[in-house]
């Protein structure tokens, strides 16, 4: 037991101490800014400094970032979901056909590196700015981490064990549900490490277009900042960062309970 | 090449090449319901190609080859265990869903019983290949066909599983074709060892082991057992141009 919280603390010293220095330099920051207290009342108008992120955060206030949180949570988290099911489907396609790879692969590449901003307005007119538009938006950003790690995953399965169920006679079906999905899942979820950030990121992005409708983080954001409530807008911030995080977490703990156990060096 | 027992496979005039390299020429060889074959030769002169045919992951450019439709195990040189499953749902790979007995009594065998729950990165080099072995039995293969099983494990270790085998062979009666390097190990297994030539191979000499079985390990310190390594050893050498 003593051994285990050694341990633990250990672990979680480093980023403890990374943390006491994010805050020590928030706190630098916050007051060695000229004007940024300049309000009199000890508020300040810039950057607050963590113990003052609560001022001024009243019912409607609370509200609306609980409403925003929820419009944006819940797009990253479908979006994600279906990102998923895009990103395999579309990488076991291309590992059963050549001709379906190169047919795909430029417009997959296309896509993945035309800015998300750009086609946010675009993908807002076809579709409509509905929670449809801000999945797409968020599945376009995270699907292609997924579908080229699967796509390689899957290819990289081992001629050896390719052999075993040739012996065996597998169909096309079983050899994928038995052994090239399972022998890809390590890449996988190193695909859906980086995925489940960008599905965050599409979902607060994409938010920006949308001005109709209750706004999600990324849209309540910008009021904050117009209407110079720094402290509302910190929050904001945080609470995307701690989505961001939660996605990541949630992917490495599916990981270290379905991969971990047997994927040792 | 005379086989007393029904012929379980047999190939003739098989002939293959990879990108225009001959690697097997004019082969020809059986094997018989029960018989255990060693083939023995010298590296890169086709054996691990002529395994692969007969079992039928590879087609030859020309030649017959009659093997079993189904039932016919194969035991790599890697141990090609699914790492995501635990030992005793890799020995179940190819078993049948009804057929647990034979997958109890094969992980009793080899050893593998008290391993049974852990994964095999937890298991030692020998131990995978025994879990290999079981895997292949478990099928209850009429054909089990190895390309050097053994070749990468220490001595003790493989001299221990030559007689795991051996108890196996007896109980089970399958017959086996399998690929070696190590000359005694053809002598101490099988009942005919072939001698292939270099590239491209074929099957020059055979040597019938007239040892009774079970054979034990006193065997390999025996006269008559030095004699045949020695001679199957001199063949390899004649064919690699020695004096």
């Amino acid at each position: 037991m003593a051994a285990r919280v050694a341990q633990l603390l250990k672990r979680s010293l480093p980023p403890l101490i990374v943390l006491g220095v994010v805050i020590a330099g928030w706190y630098a920051l916050a007051y060695s800014l000229d004007n940024n207290f300049a309000s009199g009342d000890g508020s300040a108008l810039l950057v607050p400094p963590p113990h003052q992120l609560f001022v001024g955060l009243n019912d409607a206030t609370l509200d609306r970032i609980t409403q925003a949180t929820w419009i944006s949570l819940s797009t990253a988290f479908v979006g994600f979901l279906l990102a998923i099911a895009i990103g395999v489907t579309l990488g076991v396609a291309m590992s059963f056909s050549r001709s379906l790879e190169s047919a795909l692969w430029p417009w997959l590449i296309a896509i993945q590196v035309t800015p998300i901003i750009v086609l946010t307005p675009i993908i807002i007119r076809v579709v409509g700015a509905s929670f449809g538009a801000r999945l797409t938006v968020t599945v376009l950003i995270a699907f292609f981490p997924i579908t080229s790690n699967t796509l390689f995953g899957v290819r990289s399965v081992s001629s050896g064990l390719h052999d075993v169920f040739t012996l065996a006679r597998a169909t096309r079906w079983q050899r994928l549900i038995r052994l090239q999905l399972p022998a890809a899942s390590p890449t996988i979820f190193a695909g859906l490490r980086v995925s489940a950030g960008l599905a965050v990121i599409g979902a607060i992005v994409g938010d920006f277009f949308f001005t109709r409708g209750t706004p999600g983080l990324g849209r309540l954001i910008t009021f904050f900042f117009q209407d110079t409530r720094s402290g509302p807008m910190f929050v904001t911030a945080l609470i995307a960062a701690g989505i961001g995080l939660g996605f990541f977490l949630l992917v490495s703990l599916l990981r270290r309970l379905l991969v971990s156990p047997w994927d040792q060096p | 090449m005379a086989v007393t027992a029904p012929t379980i496979a047999r190939l003739s005039g098989v002939h293959h090449h990879f990108d225009g390299a001959v690697v097997l020429s004019d082969v020809a060889l059986q094997l018989g319901a029960g018989e255990v074959v060693a083939i023995v030769g010298p590296s890169g002169c086709g054996k691990t190609t002529l395994l692969r045919i007969v079992a039928g992951l590879i087609s030859p450019a020309r030649g017959d080859v009659t093997r079993p439709e189904r039932e016919i195990g194969f035991v790599f040189q890697e141990p090609a265990l699914l790492p995501w499953r635990r030992v005793e749902a890799n020995a179940r790979l190819l078993a049948a869903s009804d057929d647990d007995g034979i997958v109890e009594q094969l992980l009793s065998v080899s050893g593998l019983t008290e391993h049974r729950r852990k994964w095999p990165y937890q298991l030692s080099g020998g131990m995978k290949m025994r879990l290999s072995l079981v895997r292949a039995l478990a099928a209850r293969p009429r054909m089990l066909l190895m390309d050097e099983p053994f070749g990468a494990l220490d001595s003790i270790t493989r001299n221990r599983l030559h007689d795991e085998f051996a108890t196996l062979h007896k109980s089970r009666g399958f017959s086996a074709l399998f690929v070696t390097h190590a000359i005694d190990e053809a002598v101490y297994l099988a009942d005919r060892v072939l001698v292939m030539s270099e590239a491209p191979g074929r099957i020059v000499r055979e040597f019938t082991v007239p040892f009774a079985r079970p054979r034990t390990s006193a065997l390999r310190y025996s006269p008559e057992f030095a004699s045949l390594c020695g001679a199957i050893a001199e063949s390899l050498h004649e064919l690699a141009g020695g004096a």
